[in-house]
C-alpha cells in the first residue's frame, strides 16, 4: 500500500510539473486576458424636470431614453425639481445628459456664453457642457467685432458648427401659451407676459386696480436674488424689481435707467451713459457709483477677495462685453467695451443695476461654521434676498414660500414721476396697477380653474398645450399664443466619455424625431429646430423642412433599431453578444 | 379655492360619519358613550399625548423635509420605474405595460369621478370612522391600537419621505399616464399641494393608512361585523385609486400595504400598557449596554 501510494504521488508530481511547463504559455495568455478589464454595458442617466414643472422636457427625455435603451445603452430618466436640476447641471457640473429649456433671449452672443471653452469650469449657463473647440472660440469672439450682414453671416456659420459638433441638441422652440381675462385688464401681448416691460402697456379697464397673475414656477417666492442662477428663468419678476441701463424690445434699443447713451468709436468702443434721477426702493438715490459697482461686482462678486474671480453665474456673457466702467460724476458713467461694434456691445447695458450700499457687504466667501465648503462661492450668489431693494417700477411687499408674492407700485420711479425721455409711449405711464399679486398654482389645470372662477387675471410664465382645449371652451378666458426664443434641448456633459466624442453625440441626436416629438409631446404647440437661433440667424439649409440635417434613424417616431446600431458601430462603438453597447475603461 | 374644498370635505365627512354612526355603532353604544366619555378619555390620554408629539414632529418634517430630502435624500424614481415595469411581466408575453398605464387604459369619466371621490372623501372617512367607532366601545384597546397604528404610519412614512426622493408616475410617464384627478377635478390639487410635496410618494401613505383601517376593522370584527366589508371596499378602492389616478407606483402601494400591516402590529404591542417615559429610559439604557465598554 505504501510504495504504491508513494509511486502514485511521484507520478502525480511528474505529470503536474509537465502540465505546468506545458501551461506556462497559457498563463501568460491568461494574464493578458485578465489584465484587460472586462468591458461593460454603457449606462447613461438623463436628468430632467418632473412633468408637473415641464411635461415637454420629461417627454423628450423618455423618448430619448427608450431609443437609447433599444440601441443597447442602459439608460434611466431621473426627474428632479428645477432648483436641484440646475444646481447639478449648472453649478456642480454633475450629470451625463439633461433635457431642459434654455431661457434664451434670442441674442447671438448668448451662444458665446454657452460654448466658449474657457467657461467650462464656471458655474451657470456658461458652457455647462464643458465643450471645447478652438475654432469655435475664434468665431464666437469674431462675431463681437462685426455688425450687420457680416455678423449675420458669421453667426450662421456658428450655427452650422453647433449642428455639426452637437455640444447640445436643439429639439424645438415651444410656443408661449397663456390664458387671460379681459374684464379688468386689456392689452395682453401674444403668448402672455414674457418679459418685464410687458406689464407696462396693459390697460386697466375694470374697477379694481389690482392685478392678479398666476405662476407655475414657485422659485421666486423662495429666492429673489437676481443672480442666483438656479432660481432664475426669464426674470419675469426680478426684472420688474431690478432694472438695466437700457433694454432691447423687439429689436429697438430703449434707454431705461440711462436717460441717454452716447457711443463713441475711437481707439476702443466706449459709451457715456447719463442716468435718470430715480431712487432705490429704500429711498437712496441711484448713482453712477452704483452702476460702476454693479459691473465690477458682477465680474467678481468677491471684489478681489478670492484667489480667482467669482463672476455672476447668471447671464455672465453680458459682463464679458465690458472692459471697464468708471463713474465720471454722480450721474455720468463711462463704459469701455471689449466688443468693437455697437450691435453686440449693446447687450452689456442690459445687466440689472444693483445698489452698492446693499450688495457690497455680500462679497465674502461662503462658509458653514467657519469651514469653507462651497469653494468658489460668495454670499452674493447664495443669498435668498428676501426683501429685494431695486429701482424698478414696483417694490417688494410680501411673500410666502411656494404660495404667493405681492408687489406694490413704486410711486417715486422715474416713469411714475414723469420722466419718459426716449421711452416709447406704450411704456411711458409705468405700471397700470397699485398692487400686483402673483399666486403660485400647483398645475396648469389649477391655473385655469382659478381663471374660470374669476379669481385671477392671467397666467404668467406660460401654460402647456394640455390645457388649451379647456381654455378654449370657456368664453370668459382668452387664449393667446406666441412664438418664443427659448428652446428645449438635450445637453451633453462633454467632459465624460463617450459624450466627449462628437461622433457619439451626433448619433444620439439622430435618435430624436423632432417632427414626431412636436406633434405628440408638444401637442403641436412648438416649432421643430436644429439650431438654437431662429430668423435671421439661420442658414437656409438648416431651416426646418421636415427632416433634420442629422436625420432621425427611423420613420414616424419609430426607431429603425438595426440601422441605429449600425450608426453607433460606424461611430466606432461595439456590441457584446447580447446586443449591449459596451465600453472599455473605468466609468 | 382651498377654503371651498376644505369646507366641502368637512361637510361630506361629517355626513358620512353621522350615517356610519347610525348604521354601524347603534344607539345603545352611543348612549353609553355619553355617560362614560370621561373615563374613556382618561384611559387613552397618554396615547393622545403621543399622537400629539407625532403630529407636531410630522408638521415640522413636512415643512423642512423636502429641502433636507434634496440634500441627503436618494432619488429612487428610476429604480421604482424599472421595478414597476417588471410587475406585470409574468402575465404578458413580450413587453409588459406599466401597472399604472394598464389601469389607466380602463379609465372612464365615471371611474375617474369615483376614484377621485374615494381618494379625497372616502379616504378621510375611512380613517376618521374607526376613531369614532372605537371610542364608542368600553374596551380602550381598539382605540389605543388605532392611535398608535396611525402614528406609526406617519413616523415611518415621513422618515421614508426624507430618505427617498421619488416622483409618481404622472410626473415621469407624462405621455402615457395622466394625473387624472388633477386634470379632471383640478380643485382638489389645492388641497393635496397644501398637505404634501409631490416627491413624497414612496411608500404610499394613502395605501398604508387605508390598509391599517382595514386590518383594524378585521381585529374588531366581533364588535362591528358590518363595518368590515365596508372598510374592505373603501380600503381596496383607495389602494386602486392611488394608482389609477397616476399618483403612486405599484411599488409604493406594495410597500404601503406592508407598512399598514406592520403599523397595526405595533399598535397591538402598545395597546395594553400606555407609553411611559420610564420605559423609554430603560430602552435607551439597554441600548447603552449594547455599546462596548472599557475594562476597569
Amino acid at each position: 500500500m505504501a510504495p504504491d501510494s508513494a509511486l502514485r504521488r511521484r507520478a502525480v508530481l511528474a505529470s503536474g510539473l509537465g502540465a505546468l511547463t506545458a501551461t506556462s504559455g497559457c498563463v501568460s495568455e491568461l494574464r493578458s486576458i485578465a489584465g484587460r478589464e472586462a468591458s461593460e454595458q454603457l449606462s447613461l442617466s438623463i436628468s430632467t424636470l418632473p412633468a408637473s414643472e415641464d411635461p415637454y422636457s420629461v417627454r423628450i427625455a423618455n423618448r430619448l431614453a427608450t431609443n437609447l435603451t433599444r440601441v443597447g445603452v442602459d439608460t434611466s430618466v431621473s426627474p428632479m425639481e428645477s432648483s436641484e436640476l440646475f444646481q447639478n447641471v449648472l453649478i456642480n457640473l454633475d450629470f451625463d445628459i439633461y433635457v431642459a429649456r434654455y431661457p434664451a433671449q434670442g441674442a447671438p452672443d448668448e451662444l458665446r456664453s454657452l460654448l466658449y471653452s474657457s467657461y467650462g469650469e464656471e458655474a451657470g449657463w456658461q458652457n455647462p457642457f464643458g465643450f471645447s473647440d478652438l475654432e469655435m472660440d475664434d468665431i464666437l469672439d469674431q462675431q463681437r467685432h462685426l455688425s450687420g450682414t457680416d455678423r449675420a453671416e458669421l453667426v450662421r456659420e456658428i450655427q452650422r458648427e453647433v449642428v455639426k459638433k452637437q455640444p447640445f441638441t436643439v429639439v424645438a422652440f415651444p410656443d408661449r401659451i397663456a390664458g387671460v381675462r379681459t374684464d379688468r385688464y386689456r392689452g395682453w401681448p401674444n403668448g402672455g407676459i414674457r418679459r418685464p416691460p410687458d406689464y407696462l402697456p396693459l390697460v386697466h379697464t375694470g374697477e379694481t386696480d389690482r392685478l392678479h397673475l398666476l405662476i407655475r414656477d414657485p422659485r421666486v417666492t423662495e429666492n429673489r436674488n437676481p443672480i442666483a442662477v438656479e432660481y432664475r428663468d426669464s426674470g419675469i419678476v426680478t426684472g420688474l424689481l431690478y432694472e438695466p441701463l437700457a433694454r432691447t424690445i423687439d429689436g429697438e434699443a430703449i434707454p431705461w435707467l440711462a436717460r441717454e447713451v452716447e457711443w463713441s468709436d475711437g481707439d476702443r468702443l466706449t459709451a457715456t451713459v447719463t442716468l435718470r434721477e430715480t431712487p432705490w426702493h429704500d429711498g437712496e438715490t441711484v448713482t453712477a457709483n452704483d452702476v460702476a459697482f454693479t459691473y465690477d461686482f458682477l465680474a467678481d462678486t468677491s471684489l478681489g477677495n478670492s484667489e480667482t474671480a467669482v463672476p455672476t453665474p447668471w447671464r455672465r456673457g453680458r459682463l464679458s462685453l465690458v472692459e471697464s466702467v468708471r463713474a465720471k460724476n454722480d450721474e455720468e458713467v463711462h463704459i469701455t467695451f471689449t466688443a468693437s461694434e455697437i450691435e453686440p456691445a449693446r447687450r452689456a447695458l442690459e445687466v440689472p443695476v444693483l445698489p452698492e450700499h446693499i450688495w457690497r457687504e455680500r462679497s465674502d466667501t461662503v462658509d458653514i461654521a467657519g469651514i469653507d465648503i462651497a469653494g468658489q462661492t460668495t454670499e452674493a450668489l447664495v443669498w435668498t434676498n428676501e426683501s429685494p431693494v431695486g429701482s424698478g417700477p414696483v417694490q417688494f411687499s410680501d411673500a410666502s414660500v411656494d404660495s404667493y408674492l405681492t408687489l406694490d407700485a413704486f410711486p417715486q420711479h422715474f416713469l411714475h414721476d414723469g420722466d419718459a425721455t426716449g421711452i416709447p409711449e406704450r411704456f411711458a405711464d409705468g405700471v397700470p396697477f397699485s398692487r400686483l399679486r402673483i399666486t403660485v398654482v400647483p398645475s396648469d389645470d389649477a391655473a385655469v380653474e382659478l381663471l374660470e372662477s374669476n379669481d385671477a387675471d392671467a397666467t404668467v410664465s406660460g401654460v402647456t398645450a394640455s390645457v388649451v382645449p379647456r381654455i378654449g371652451r370657456n368664453d370668459d378666458i382668452d387664449l393667446t399664443v406666441g412664438r418664443s426664443e427659448t428652446f428645449h434641448h438635450v445637453g451633453y456633459n462633454c467632459r465624460r466619455a463617450p459624450l466627449s466624442n462628437p461622433r457619439f453625440r451626433r448619433t444620439v441626436a439622430r435618435l430624436l424625431d423632432r417632427g414626431h416629438i412636436v406633434r405628440d409631446a408638444f401637442e403641436g404647440y412648438a416649432s421643430p429646430s436644429e439650431t438654437p437661433l431662429g430668423e435671421p440667424w439661420q442658414p437656409t439649409e438648416l431651416e426646418w423642412s421636415g427632416t433634420a440635417s442629422l436625420p432621425f434613424l427611423g420613420e414616424d417616431g419609430k426607431l429603425d433599431v438595426p440601422a441605429a446600431r449600425e450608426a453607433f458601430r460606424d461611430a466606432g462603438y461595439q456590441y457584446d453578444d447580447s446586443d449591449r453597447l459596451v465600453r472599455r475603461g473605468a466609468a | 379655492m382651498l377654503g371651498i374644498v376644505l369646507t366641502q370635505l368637512l361637510l361630506v365627512v361629517t355626513l358620512l360619519l353621522a350615517a356610519g354612526a347610525a348604521l354601524f355603532i347603534g344607539r345603545d353604544r352611543l348612549q353609553q358613550t355619553r355617560t362614560e366619555y370621561r373615563t374613556r378619555l382618561t384611559s387613552i390620554s397618554p396615547y393622545m399625548g403621543l399622537l400629539g408629539i407625532v403630529l407636531v414632529a410630522n408638521k415640522v418634517a413636512r415643512d423642512i423635509g423636502p429641502d433636507i430630502s434634496w440634500i441627503i435624500g436618494w432619488n429612487i424614481t428610476p429604480y421604482i420605474h424599472e421595478l414597476d415595469g417588471l410587475l406585470l411581466a409574468p402575465f404578458y408575453r413580450g413587453q409588459a405595460p406599466q401597472v399604472v398605464v394598464w389601469l389607466q387604459s380602463m379609465a372612464t369619466p365615471e371611474l375617474t369621478l369615483y376614484f377621485t371621490s374615494i381618494y379625497v372623501y372616502g379616504y378621510v372617512f375611512l380613517l376618521a370612522f374607526p376613531v369614532v367607532a372605537y371610542f364608542a366601545l368600553p374596551d380602550p384597546r381598539p382605540l389605543r391600537r388605532t392611535i398608535v397604528a396611525y402614528g406609526a404610519n406617519y413616523v415611518i412614512g415621513v422618515t421614508c419621505y426624507i430618505v427617498f426622493i421619488a416622483y409618481g408616475p404622472r410626473n415621469l410617464l407624462s405621455e402615457s399616464v395622466e394625473g387624472l384627478m388633477f386634470s379632471h377635478h383640478s380643485q382638489y390639487q389645492f388641497l393635496t399641494t397644501a398637505i404634501n410635496s409631490e416627491t413624497n410618494v414612496f411608500p404610499s401613505l394613502h395605501t398604508s393608512m387605508a390598509v391599517t383601517a382595514l386590518v383594524l376593522a378585521w381585529t374588531t370584527h366581533d364588535e362591528y361585523p358590518r363595518w368590515t366589508p365596508v372598510a374592505a371596499l373603501l380600503a381596496s378602492s383607495v389602494v386602486v385609486a392611488t394608482m389609477y389616478l397616476g399618483i403612486h407606483w405599484a411599488t409604493d402601494v406594495i410597500f404601503g400595504i406592508l407598512l399598514g400591516v406592520v403599523s397595526v402590529k405595533i399598535g397591538q404591542r402598545m395597546e395594553e400598557n400606555p407609553p411611559e417615559f420610564v420605559r423609554l429610559r430603560r430602552w435607551s439604557r439597554s441600548l447603552q449596554n449594547l455599546m462596548p465598554t472599557r475594562a476597569k
